[in-house]
This record gives structure tokens, sequence and C-alpha cells, in this order.
């Protein structure tokens, strides 16, 4: 039992959960409940992309584009087609899926700088189409997105919406850490750590790699509806280049490949800028330097820095 | 009977023939080696063998079926694993995880299962380390399981990737300069375990630059120069023939005459 | 066809010569280093705003832009010193996180230091179009094009002739052999960062007559860039300037005869293609094998 405790895996997620659950008792209003909101999506989003960047070793920076198709999808079809909210949700779901099974071969095969263009081109693709078909996203200005619902039950309130992310993200993490400490997750691990090598010893790579683009595309399509339907109003922002920035941002502040890195991170570059919103005009040169200094003075991230001092400390 | 067949088998990089039509067996249970000069093709008959690069020409057969244009992975499902000249461990996996990625093949299962971490695959992933630890007090740097590479010398790094190598029961294994970088002691290891692998039933395909190595270990040498056969035979053989000898020993090795020999 | 299909021309080799120009900025530091700098249309903001700015406090145009460019190439090396030098070791992930780092932080700047507003800079030489075969062309356009047909030449004489210019090639071929000859790296590295903090600042004054500049300008301009040095290839500088003249054409042919609001989408579209099916670029010959 003890050892079970305090394993990693379970320990980790076991003190995740008792935050978590205790954070709406002690924020003091609705709008730090509602910035804690979003740090759960984005936490979410973080998670399912660092399987692809901190894990695979492969760098996406349009994950945005899949996160607009999710909530554009949704915005769309349940607002002007009157579908049903899941519906919406799984069509998001399944274009973003078909257009990231379609466009992964080709691309992951390039590496570093050319895969960064290709997978960034992509996300400005979506962004340019949303500002563009102004009859059915708005355009530049956005849409309104209707309310979350399904067989007749309304997802309405601070509160609701916080317990679902929280099941959300929870769930996320779980399967994660348990996929992470696989067979797959190893040879996806093997991935970044030597392609040759991992196919020499039968890790089907491209496999591999289509499956983490996959994946984490559709989760952040899934994510995007969701948070869509929570924050009500979508634009091209949402799916834009600098949006794709910040979540690879949140991954590598927290520490890549560190499932807790990504929420740390997620949660810390959410937070920050609501914090600082009296400095609004400061956030981007904030933002700016935490990144620089981040990648200078803890390269491996907060989450896996913190753990290598602590491990030090224990083990003189 | 052949666990590797090679035929006529040629790569050219931009206009320079790197290998070209080769040929030569490797018999069930035997060590093989491979020797040459610097360029002379044999790391780049390994790639060619284990489907890192496409040959130009010539087939490859294993265990009497073409693999010729199998993809690296597939080669690896039909019983034929390698190491790296330069080190291609997974910095970003402890010792442990490295030799478990050997054993993939055999632990590979729908995504579900890996996903809820089904009883299953829990029993299977503890037999699987047990394994692995196995593999690793077999190839000597059990005391680094849980170490990350980084902080593993260089030696047990080059065991470290035999041990994976092996994890996954090959039949034919692939070593490219085992005891390259390593001292005199390490080198004697190197030589038993490459021994104990052989014993073991596993075919060994050898490239190595220490002859003293060489000699002692193989079965059978193939003596590559400038990507073609220059000789083949026991180490005794390849020891007496004159060609190999100023090729490779060096004409300083025969006296000035041998060098004029070979110079025309 | 005819005047209109020499307008679009006309108009695409001029927008070309920019990205031709922030391609060439993206291609320096490459060479010299192997980073991709994600910074790289900052530069070609920061020489537009400077220049604005400078204009602003009553400086004479001329005066305004040589004060720019040199605001570019200060940034340009402050970069290399203190963000990128610490970090040479790193991983493509962490450099490119890096320079985009540091774009943010460029903008963020500016948006502090001057406004969010845009500014129209005045052009060079009037606003009197002049007629080629029946298409109107501005003359700051003439700028545009001759100044980066300069810089280009330059560009050549000093890769090719001059000591300087065969050191950071051969930095670039092989950094510890190029130590050994005594060749500075250090040197070579924020020469490199300074050189392509100059053309795209060089981009940024000659383009903000034509479209106006403004803080988050530099975002786009250098995407497009970026596509151009890609598109034409990083194996020699004339990738990027082959690379940007055809974006700029492409680009401005798609949206004067298909549909202009795509006008930005097409260069994203095109590099998706090059990148999947020729990802040596147009210029590139032959796959590089990975060496195991």
């Amino acid at each position: 039992m003890r050892r079970w405790l305090f394993a990693p895996r379970t320990g980790g997620f076991l003190v995740f959960l008792v935050l978590a659950v205790a954070l709406p008792f002690v924020l003091p209003n609705a709008f730090f409940l509602d910035v804690a909101i979003l740090a759960l999506f984005n936490a979410s989003i973080c998670v399912g992309l660092n399987l692809l960047i901190g894990y695979a070793g492969q760098i996406s920076l349009g994950h945005a584009g899949f996160l607009g198709i999710g909530a554009y999808a949704s915005a769309i079809l349940t607002g002007t087609f009157g579908w049903p909210a899941p519906l919406a949700l799984a069509a998001g779901a399944a274009a973003s899926g078909l257009l990231a099974f379609a466009v992964a071969r080709p691309i992951l095969r390039l590496r570093g700088h050319y895969l960064a263009m290709a997978t960034l081109g992509l996300g400005v693709i979506v962004s340019i189409v949303a500002n563009t078909e102004r009859e059915l996203t708005g355009g530049p200005d956005g849409m309104a997105v209707e309310p979350l619902s399904f067989a007749g039950f309304v997802v309405e309130g601070e509160a609701a919406w916080y317990w679902l992310a929280l099941v959300l993200l929870a769930a996320t993490v779980w399967l994660t850490i348990n996929l992470v400490d696989s067979p797959l997750g190893r040879g996806l691990r093997a991935v970044h750590g030597s392609e040759v090598a991992a196919r020499a010893c039968g890790v089907d790579t491209d496999r591999y790699k289509v499956i983490a683009f996959t994946v984490s595309a559709v989760y952040a399509s899934v994510v995007g509806s969701l948070g869509a339907h929570y924050v009500g109003f979508i634009t091209p922002a949402d799916a834009g280049f600098m949006r794709s920035v910040e979540y690879v941002t949140m991954v590598v502040l927290g520490g890549m490949a560190s499932t807790f890195g990504a929420v740390v991170g997620a949660v810390i570059l959410t937070a920050l800028p609501q914090l600082l919103s009296s400095f609004q005009d400061y956030e981007h040169l904030v933002f700016g330097l935490i990144l620089m200094l981040t990648m200078i003075f803890l390269p491996r991230g907060v989450v896996p820095s913190c753990a290598a001092l602590f491990r030090r400390r224990r083990a003189p | 009977m052949n666990v590797l067949e090679v035929r006529g088998l040629s790569r050219a990089f931009g206009g320079v023939h790197a290998v070209r039509e080769l040929s030569f067996a490797v018999a069930e249970g035997t060590v093989h080696s491979l020797i040459g000069p610097n360029g002379a093709g044999k790391t780049t008959v390994f790639n060619l063998i284990s489907g890192i690069y496409a040959p130009s020409a010539g087939q490859v057969y294993l265990g009497g079926a073409e693999i010729t244009d199998l993809a690296a992975h597939r080669r690896a499902a039909l019983g034929l694993a390698r190491t790296f000249q330069n080190l291609q461990v997974f910095a970003n996996m402890t010792a442990l995880e490295n030799v478990l990625v050997g054993l993939h093949m055999r632990l590979d299962m729908g995504l579900l299962p890996q996903l809820l971490r089904s009883p299953a695959l829990r029993g299977r992933e503890r037999e699987a380390r047990a394994e692995a630890r196995e593999l690793m007090r077999f190839a000597g740097v059990e005391r680094y399981a849980d170490a990350f590479p980084a902080s593993m010398p260089f030696g047990a790094l080059k065991r470290l990737e035999i041990a994976r190598a092996v994890a996954s029961r090959p039949r034919l294994l692939l070593l490219d300069e085992p005891a390259a970088g390593l001292n005199q002691t390490e080198t004697e290891d190197i030589d038993l375990l490459i021994r104990k692998i052989g014993d073991s039933g596993v075919t060994v395909l050898l490239v190595e630059h220490d002859m003293r190595l060489v000699m002692k270990i193989s079965d059978r040498i193939l003596v590559l120069d400038n990507g073609r056969k220059l000789g083949e035979g026991t180490p005794a053989e390849v020891r007496r023939d004159p060609q190999v000898i100023a090729a490779y020993l060096g004409a300083a090795a025969l006296g000035p005459k041998a060098g004029d020999i070979h110079a025309e | 066809m005819g005047v209109e299909f020499l307008q679009f021309l006309l108009s695409g080799l001029t927008v070309g010569a920019t990205y031709a120009l922030v391609g060439l900025g993206f291609w320096i530091i490459h060479t010299a280093c192997g980073v991709i700098n994600f910074a790289q249309g900052e530069f070609v903001m920061l020489g537009g705003m400077a220049t604005a700015a400078f204009l602003g406090l009553g400086m004479p145009l001329p005066v305004a832009i040589m004060l720019a460019l040199a605001v570019a190439v200060v940034a340009g090396l402050l970069l290399e010193r203190l963000a990128v030098e610490p970090t040479r070791n790193g991983s493509v992930v962490t450099l490119i996180i890096i320079t985009i780092g540091a774009s943010i932080f460029f903008r963020g700047l500016v948006q502090v230091v001057l406004d969010k507003d845009f500014h129209p800079l005045p052009a060079f030489s009037g606003e009197e179009p002049i007629l080629i075969g029946g298409a109107a062309v501005m003359p700051q356009s003439l700028w545009v094009v001759g100044a980066t047909a300069a810089v280009v030449l330059g560009l050549w004489l000093f890769f090719e002739h001059s000591l300087h210019g065969k050191a950071v090639r051969a930095a670039a071929a092989n950094l510890l052999a190029a130590r050994l000859c005594g060749i500075r790296v250090r040197f070579v590295l924020l020469l490199s960062f300074g050189m392509s903090a100059l053309l795209g600042a060089i981009a940024g004054v000659l383009i903000a007559p034509i479209s106006a500049t403004y803080y988050e300008v530099g975002i786009m301009l250098g995407l497009k860039g970026f596509c151009a040095a890609m598109l034409g290839g990083l194996r020699s500088g004339w990738g990027p300037v082959v690379g940007g003249l055809v974006l700029g054409v492409v680009e401005a042919m798609g949206a004067g005869y298909l549909a202009s609001a795509y006008k930005d989408a097409v260069a994203f579209v095109i590099i998706l293609l090059v990148l999947m099916f020729m990802p040596r670029g147009l210029l590139g010959r032959g796959a590089r094998s990975e060496r195991v």
C-alpha cells in the first residue's frame, strides 16, 4: 500500500486529484473559478499535445488548428444546423482525425524545422479559412456558441463546468500515465530517443507517429468543442498560430515528457495573464520573457527540474 | 542452412559506389565477421541488410525468405536484430526500459488494454521486466537497470545495446563494432559476451576493427575493400591471403615487394 | 490577359522581393549555426516601426531609416548573445521555442515602448505611378526590387569573395575544422545574426510605404519569408531568393485570378505541398540519407 501510494504514477495522481477537488472550495469568486476551468481545459489539451511533443519528440506548431476545427464544428453544427451537441462534437473530432491522419504520414517524415513549418502551415490554413468564410464562421469577429446540452440536460454555471472539465482532465491524465508506461508508450518514447534504433527493435515508427499525431489532434478537437460551448464564443484567433505557440509553451514550461508537467505548465500560463491583467500591455513582454528564460535556465521544464532537485536532496 | 544470404548487393551514394555486387552467406549458428579498411562499406552492408537503406541492386534473404523490400521493423519481426557503430540508445528512457523496447514485438497489444492498464497487460509487463533484468544480467549491466544512459559509462552503453538487441530473440544478430572505443579488459569482456550469445544459438554477423578479437571468435571472415568482396574464409585462410594482407593489414607489413605488387 | 497579368506579375515581384529578403535572413542564420530564427519577422517589424518612431521625432527620412536599421541590428546581436548563445547545444525544439519567445518579447516591447497603431511611411520618391507596358507601378516598388537586387549582389560578393563571408561558410560546413583554422566561431554567429537582422529591417523599411507597418506585421511576413526559404531550399542563398519571388508571384496571381480572400493561404498551401512531396525545396538536390 505504501509503495503504491508513493509511486510517482499513483502518488502524483492522488496529489493532483486532492488539489483539484479542494480548489473550488477555496477560490474566492466566480472569476477565479472561470480561470480554473480554462486552466483545466488547457491542461487537457497540453497533456494530449505532450504525448506528441514530449514523448514522441515530434513538434507541432499547428495544434490550435485542430482545436479550431472542433470548436467551429460544434458552433456551426449546433447553432446554424441545430445538431445535438454530442453529434457535432463527434463530427468535429472525426474531421480533425481524418485531416490529421491524411497529412500525418508525409508530414511526419519531416524533422525539426521542416516539421515545424508543415504543422504551422496546417494550423494557419485553418485559421485563414475561419477568417474568410464569413457566412459560416462570422469571419474575424467570431461567432457565438450555444450552451452545451444533451438529452434535455444543459451544462450551466461555473460549478458544473468545473467538475466536467476536471473529470475530463483526470481521465486524460490517468489514461496518459498508463499509456506512457505501456509497450505502445515505450515505442513512442523510443521514436524520440532514436528512430533507427526503434525500427531495428521492431517498432513501426511511422505508424506510431501517425497514431500520436492523430490521437492528439482528435483530442484537441474534442476539448476545443467543449471549450467553445463553455466560453460561448469563438474567433479565428482561437485557431491561430499564436494560440498553437501558447500550447507548445505550456508543455515546454511544465516539462516535456512529463504528464504532470503539462498540467502545471497549462495552469501557470493560463492563470498568469489573468492575474497580470492589470498590466494588459505588458502581457506579451512577460510571456516572451518567461519563454526565453525557461528555455535558458530550465530547459527540461519546471516539473522535471524540481523533481531532479528533490531527488538530489533526498539522496545525498 | 544459411540464416542470411546476400546476392549481388549494390548501393551507390551519388556517384560513389559504397557496396558493389556483394554476395555472401552466413550459416546458422556461426559467428561471421565482416572486416575491411575504413570506408570499405561495412556499415553500409549492415544498413542494407537491416533495411535502413534500400539497395540499388541485389537481394537479401533471411532464413530463405526474401526481405529486400521489407521495412526495417518488419525485418526485426522476422528475427533480425542489430547494434550501432555510433551508439543509438534511447537517452530518454532508463536502461531497463531500453531493453523493454527490445522486447517490444512480443509485448505489443491492442490500444484499449494499454490505456486501461488491464490485468493481462500488467501480468505480461511484470514478466517482461523480469526478463529484461535477466538480459541485463546476461550482458553484465544489471546494476544500471534504473539509470538513465547519460549517467552510464561508455562500455556499459555498448553492452546495453547488445542486451536490447538480444531481447528480441533474434535468429541473426548484427554487431557493428562492439569493441570500438573500449579498453583491453572491456574488449575481452565483450569477446566473452559475443561467445555467450553465439553459444545460445544466435547467429552473429560482426563488424569489428580489433583483429585479435575477430580472429579469436570468428568461424568465417569476409574481407571488404572498396565495397567489393576481397576474400572470404576461416580466420587462418584469411590471415594467409596475400591480397587481404596487402589491402587491409597494410602493404608495409609484407615489406616493399608486396607493396609494389599491390600498387600494380 | 495582357495588362492585368503584367500588373499582377509586377506586384507579385515587389512583395516577393521582401519575402526573399526575409528568407535570406533565415538562410544566413541557418547556414552559420543551423538555427531557424523564428524572430526573423520581428526584425522586419522593428525596421518599419523604428523608422516611423524616429520620423515622429522629426528626423528626416534617411536619418530615421539609418537609425532604425541600427536598432534592428542591435536587437539581432543581443538576441544572439543573450538567448541563443547560452543554449547553443540545445535541441531544435529548444531553439525554436527560444526564438519564438524572442519574437513575442520584441512585439511586446514595441507595443509598450511605441504603440499598437498602424504607421504608413512616406514613399521614398513620390506616389506618382509609372506606366510599364500599360501596368501602373508605384515608384516604391522599384525601390523594393532595386534595393533587394543590390542586397543580393552585396551578399553574393560577401560570401564568395570576402574573408568573413568565407569564414561563415566554413563554420557552416564544419564547426570544429573552422575553429581549428582560427575562425572565431562566436564572431561568426554574432555576424550572422547582425546581418540577418539588417536584411529583415531593410525589408521592413522598404515595404512599409506600400503596406503600413504595425507591431504585429512581422508575424505574417516572417512566416512567409520562412515559406520562401523552405520553398527554394536552404542549401544556397539562391534558394530563398527564387523561393521568395516565386511565392510573391504565385500569391499575386492566386489573389488576382482565384480568390483574393485566400491570398495569405496560398503560401502555406504551397509550402505544405512542397514539404510533403519534395522536402528539399525547389532547388534541393536529392534526399540526404540519414547517417547511422
